[in-house]
């Protein structure tokens, strides 16, 4: 048997010893790089993107039609306005009380891995049908939304120009996925001023929010798990919410150490998308700094990233103006809504 | 003689191409929520010891129709093995931190 493993150690220290002398902190420009936004949106080889396509699935998001009832689109929930959520704690279910779950943003899904705040859905196909069907939202089964769908003619045509290969029947719950999926994909959060300062415009934002940056990256150790240029890392943590009965990551790999976990939200729009976590229990950003300042429940299950950090005023001020320059501009806020086929 | 003189010299000879080689053994670090070497190329049969050199639980997991695999838990400290017996490009992944990912290339 040959042994590897010294060799690989040695390597791997060489290279996370790369972008920096060893034990020193990354260069303020070497930070900075780290938030770049990427130039082009990924799009999945089995489903390639098309103006058709993407008109398309715009038009199904937007489209009450997609449920049981008539009332409820993707867009209910999801409000352009609001950073693609509705600003409910929890939102109403279609059969009384409310959803388990807050509703998160599609902000910059198109770089997601997981989906849900269980990433129970490995891609946006996968995801796009289950609000759908879920008699809890949209309350829709597939046979009867397809009925449905193929006696407009405003989607026949439609569905024809986005899958101009596909054999009939073309309105399929597959094809209706991955229409909504391409638009979905298509969302991402417009240039902000951190963006702004990340490319180099120095005044783009404010000393304090410069000094929140630092502090993001350093003390308070946000960007161990909300790093990268969407402020995700992907990953899922037990966080210390008080426990509701909801497993979360756990129920979805059927593992207990991954119990009370969910997924990192991306801070993208984060000042705009009040209230907070996937319970939706922490009603402002100020609750949000006191929660990990201590106010977590210890468990086993607890991530090994949460210790509690200790802020004073302004540095909370100062953590908080620094979110705020991640807020869409006024003038880029809101899509205007499709013309539906009929 | 001249029998065993020409087994024995195809034995060598299979030893030499590695015909015979043992199946190789690639060790793979988990450290700062990544894997270390985060590709490999191997061989049919080799075997992928990945050891979670991290302060937090991973859960090792492999969605490919060929190799459907769940560590399960797995704690700090404790070594997983993959055995990756047919060719193919497998990505390696964290259950909990997706964001790891190990590219293991499996050719002849």
């Amino acid at each position: 048997m040959r042994r590897l493993r010294p060799a690989i150690l040695a390597l791997s220290a060489l290279a996370a010893a790369a972008p920096t002398t060893a034990g020193e902190p990354p260069t303020p420009a070497a930070l900075k790089a780290q938030y770049a936004r990427p130039e082009t949106i990924p799009f999945p080889e089995d489903n390639p993107r098309s103006p058709a396509r993407v008109t398309l699935g715009k038009q199904l998001f937007f489209d009450e039609r997609l449920s049981g009832g008539n009332d409820t689109a993707c867009a209910t929930c999801h409000i352009p306005a609001l950073g693609w959520e509705d600003g409910e704690r929890l939102t109403e279910s279609t059969g009384g009380g409310n959803l388990k779950r807050h509703t998160p943003t599609i902000w910059n899904r198109a770089w997601g891995r997981t989906f849900f705040w269980d990433g129970s859905a490995r891609s946006l196909e996968e995801q796009a049908l289950q609000p759908i069907r879920n008699p809890g939202e949209m309350n829709q089964p597939m046979p009867a939304l397809m009925d449905e769908l193929r006696r407009i003619p405003g989607y026949r045509k439609g569905f024809r120009a986005a899958f101009p290969d596909a054999e009939a029947p073309v309105i399929t719950a597959a094809r209706l996925a991955k229409a909504i999926a391409t638009y979905e994909r298509t969302v991402v959060q417009p240039q902000t001023a951190f963006d702004a300062w990340v490319d180099g415009d120095g005044n783009a934002i404010s000393e304090a929010a410069r000094r929140g940056f630092r502090l993001f990256n350093g003390k308070a150790r946000c960007a161990e798990c909300h790093s990268g240029w969407n402020f995700s890392s992907g990953a899922f943590h037990d966080i210390g919410l008080p426990d509701t009965g909801d497993r979360g990551r756990g129920a979805v790999l059927d593992l207990p150490a991954a119990d009370h976990m969910f997924k990192v939200p991306t801070l993208r729009d984060i000042a705009r998308r009040a209230p907070y976590m996937h319970d939706g229990s922490l009603p402002n950003l100020q609750a949000v700094l006191d929660h990990y300042q201590g106010g977590f429940v210890r468990r086993e299950t607890l991530s090994a990233d949460m210790e509690a950090i200790a802020l004073t005023d302004r540095e909370e001020a100062d953590l908080i103006a620094f979110l705020h320059t991640l807020t869409t501009p006024p003038a880029a806020r809101g899509v205007p809504r499709p013309e539906l086929p009929q | 003689m001249s029998r065993i003189r020409l087994a024995l010299a195809g034995l060598l000879a299979l030893t030499a191409t590695g015909a015979l080689a043992e199946p190789a053994v690639h060790e793979v670090s988990q450290h700062g929520k990544a894997f270390h070497p985060d590709t490999l190329t191997i061989a049919p049969g080799d075997r992928v010891v990945l050891h979670n050199d991290d302060k937090r639980v991973h859960n090792i997991r492999v969605f490919h129709p060929k190799l459907d695999f769940n560590s399960g838990k797995q704690e700090p400290g404790e070594p997983v093995t993959i055995t990756f017996d047919e060719p193919g490009t497998y990505y390696v992944t964290c259950g909990i931190h997706t964001q790891m990912e190990l590219k293991v290339a499996v050719t002849p």
